[in-house]
């Protein structure tokens, strides 16, 4: 069987994702480095609970505590949770859920709506 | 017929579709700006998350998508899937980056390393049944999350 690309160019589509994300999270990382705690701000439990599920304990105290290198890897980390599950769930997860909405709306409409 | 127009319709419309995981990005990442009370208000730590780094992150769906499509359809001769070590996963340093390696304060004490979490993507090859790491995912230990005394904002 032939490959119709290399696994080299596999390769450099990987490196340019983690370029891609390592630029994400440092103009995120800005976003958060740039300002003091605001004052008198309670952390909502939803969202400490969600980031605790997320990163662990460890990594949650972490991040509530400002630890820079943690809140990076934790921006990081949202980026390659988001790969993982897009290429795990290619054709049966969410994308198929959405090619049957993209479907769906030629089925009803008897044309393609592009504002889906 | 009707295959080829709806494989031509997905293949030209789908990577312009939002995907649903998009909102748990952006939900995500306000919830850590948050939590770290840089914002009182989530809409506006949301808004702030988008306008600033928005090319970035449709860069990053854009990428993915066409790695997804090459990985599952255009090789055919292995399985190739991208590699991302789960929090909690031992350490191997034949498989994996080491962030902070040398930069560890207490290097050979190192002994029982678990991953805190995947920093960088890697790829994985298996043919036969014998995986082969193609690009080894860079990860940061738990042992690297706590700073010193006296370095974290407060």
């Amino acid at each position: 069987m032939v490959d119709a690309v290399s696994e080299a160019e596999v390769m450099g589509m990987v490196d340019n994702l983690n370029t891609l994300i390592s630029s994400a999270s440092g103009a995120l990382s800005d976003v958060w480095d740039q300002r003091d705690p605001v004052p008198g701000t309670l952390v909502d439990d939803l969202d400490s609970e969600q980031v605790r599920d997320n990163f662990g304990e460890l990594m949650s105290e972490q991040i509530a505590a400002r630890n820079s290198v943690v809140v990076t890897l934790a921006i990081q980390m949202c980026f390659v949770y988001f790969i993982e599950r897009v290429t795990s769930s290619w054709g049966d997860g969410a994308v198929a859920g959405a090619l049957d909405e993209i479907y769906g709306k030629i089925s009803t409409k008897g044309r393609l709506d592009t504002h889906v | 017929m009707i295959a080829s127009m709806w494989r031509t319709l997905t293949k030209r419309y789908a990577p312009h579709q939002e995907l649903p995981q998009v909102e748990e990005v952006i939900g995500g990442l306000t919830q850590i700006l948050m939590v770290t009370r840089s914002f009182s208000d989530s809409s506006e730590a949301k808004e702030s998350a988008v306008n600033s780094a928005e090319t970035e992150i449709k860069a990053i769906i854009e990428a993915t998508l066409p790695l997804d499509d090459t990985i599952k359809t255009k090789i055919a001769s292995s399985d190739m899937s991208a590699y991302i070590v789960p929090r909690g996963a031992t350490f191997v340093e034949d498989t994996m980056e080491d962030e902070f390696k040398g930069y560890g304060s207490n290097e050979e004490g190192r002994e029982h390393r678990i991953v805190a979490g995947t920093m960088e993507i890697g790829l994985v090859q298996k043919v036969g049944g014998v995986e082969k790491v193609l690009r080894k995912p860079r990860v940061i230990l738990e042992q690297d999350l706590v700073e010193p005394e006296g370095e974290s904002e407060e």
